[in-house]
């Protein structure tokens, strides 16, 4: 069976009514989107103020597998708006998504990969709710933190977890490590992690105010939190704190509130994204 | 973790019925995201509404790494209206033609399911609001 995608723009106002109308001709589901160049910048979870003013149109998607052309258009007819047809190309959905999801060789003894295509040893993080698949800047920076100190500590805490990532990669070099995260989902997935990896590392949404310290407290999270935790973050470090997730131009916010109080060890920069791992001051 | 958001994807999804063909497979895919568990969960969370056949708006956020979260939200008030009023669809020139009519009883009621989506606090606003996008569907209320 061929399915088709149904495009038509529409003032914003109508979109409701016309993907009602668009349901009911047989749509088996549509996406609002914006018209080509329209899009505002995605909103950030750091971004304060009001956001832009939505454009007054948008387009409408919607699928329909072997549909009756001329009935579709009649449901909209009486609108007269601007539609067009175009081909759903045949494609495995369930597995396409996958593309471009490679193993990622933190070193000769860490290595993390998807589930299908997962080197013998390898740390297996499929990718899903929880941020941290080891595609990202920060993770990887962190990654690396992880395997430079394992050998030198015992106790690892991480803040924000995500996916569990950090924590299952510290485990698996031998640590004893925790994750927590105030994010539901991330936690029911890092909990999938940890049990498809066979690796007995608890995780939970404790605030960090309840966490013990450990040697290495790490939080890959984003300036403005950083900034927010410091106390708390400076609390949970028995000797090493890796902070990541933190964009250049906002390095110094980060720096101006840890600075006095512990020492820069190692400072990682990848594109935009700056790392900090601090030792602290005996 | 430092999420830093991509994209926003905003679907609209039968209740239950999720899976990876279209609108999720061409939406989802193109992003990156794993359809499969987004399918799962989806379904799980709205197969309560799945009996009545109604379709839920759902907007999923895609991170940086491709990870994402997802939020449902209440059917749109035309969905509702239209399955109130018992009509297909609403009217393209609602001024001078009606397409159906449904009671204040039926307005209370979409306003109630509404109201945690809307933009107000009160029962009363929020059926203002579905009596305003009912006369912008042809649809009268009694």
């Amino acid at each position: 069976m061929a399915w088709l995608e149904f495009q038509v723009r529409v003032p914003r106002g109508n979109k409701n009514s016309i993907s009602a109308a668009l349901h009911a001709a047989g749509a088996a589901g549509v996406q609002e989107d914006y018209l080509p160049g329209q899009a505002p910048p995605p909103r950030q979870p750091w971004d304060t103020g009001a956001p832009p003013p939505e454009p007054a149109e948008l387009l409408i998607r919607a699928w329909f597998e072997d549909p009756d052309r001329p009935v579709v258009e009649a449901s909209l007819a009486t609108w007269r708006l601007e539609t067009a047809w175009a081909d759903v190309p045949d494609t495995d959905w369930s597995e396409s998504w996958k593309d471009g999801f490679k193993p990622f060789v933190v070193s000769d003894r860490l290595v993390v990969a998807p589930p299908w295509d997962a080197p013998e040893g390898a740390l297996i993080v499929e990718p899903g709710q929880g941020f941290g698949t080891g595609s990202h800047e920060t993770t990887r920076a962190l990654l690396h933190v992880v395997d430079r100190l394992a050998d030198d500590v015992n106790t690892v805490l991480d803040v924000g977890c995500g996916s569990g990532i950090l924590a299952l990669a510290a485990a698996k070099l031998g640590c004893k490590a925790l994750g927590v995260d105030i994010d539901e989902p991330s936690i029911r997935e890092a909990v999938l992690q940890a049990e498809r990896n066979s690796l007995e590392v608890p995780f939970s949404t404790d605030p960090v105010q309840d966490c013990e310290p450990a040697d290495l407290c790490l939080a890959n999270l984003y300036a403005e939190v950083l900034v927010e935790l410091e106390e708390e973050l400076r609390r949970c470090t028995g000797t090493w704190l890796g902070l990541a997730g933190i964009m250049d131009s906002k390095e110094h916010t980060v720096r101006a509130v840890f600075d006095p109080h512990m020492d820069l060890d190692e400072r990682l920069v990848d594109g935009e994204w700056v790392a900090l791992v601090y030792r602290k001051r005996q | 973790m430092a999420k830093k958001v991509v994209n926003q994807i905003k679907l609209q999804i039968p209740a239950g019925q999720a899976r990876p063909a279209p609108p999720v497979g061409p939406a989802l895919g193109q992003a990156g995201v794993n359809i499969k568990q987004f399918c799962d969960e989806f379904n799980t969370r709205t197969k309560p509404q799945a009996g009545e056949g109604l379709v839920i708006p759902v907007v999923i956020t895609v991170f940086s790494d491709r990870s994402f979260s997802f939020v449902t939200k209440t059917p749109p008030v035309a969905v509702l209206l239209l399955k109130a009023a018992g009509v297909a669809k609403g009217s393209g020139q609602p001024n001078r033609e009606k397409v159906g009519t449904v009671t204040e009883a039926q307005v209370e009621e979409i306003a109630k399911t509404k109201l945690p989506d809307l933009n107000c606090t009160n029962l009363e606003s929020a059926m203002n609001q579905v009596r305003g996008t009912a006369v912008s569907m042809g649809i009268i209320v009694n």
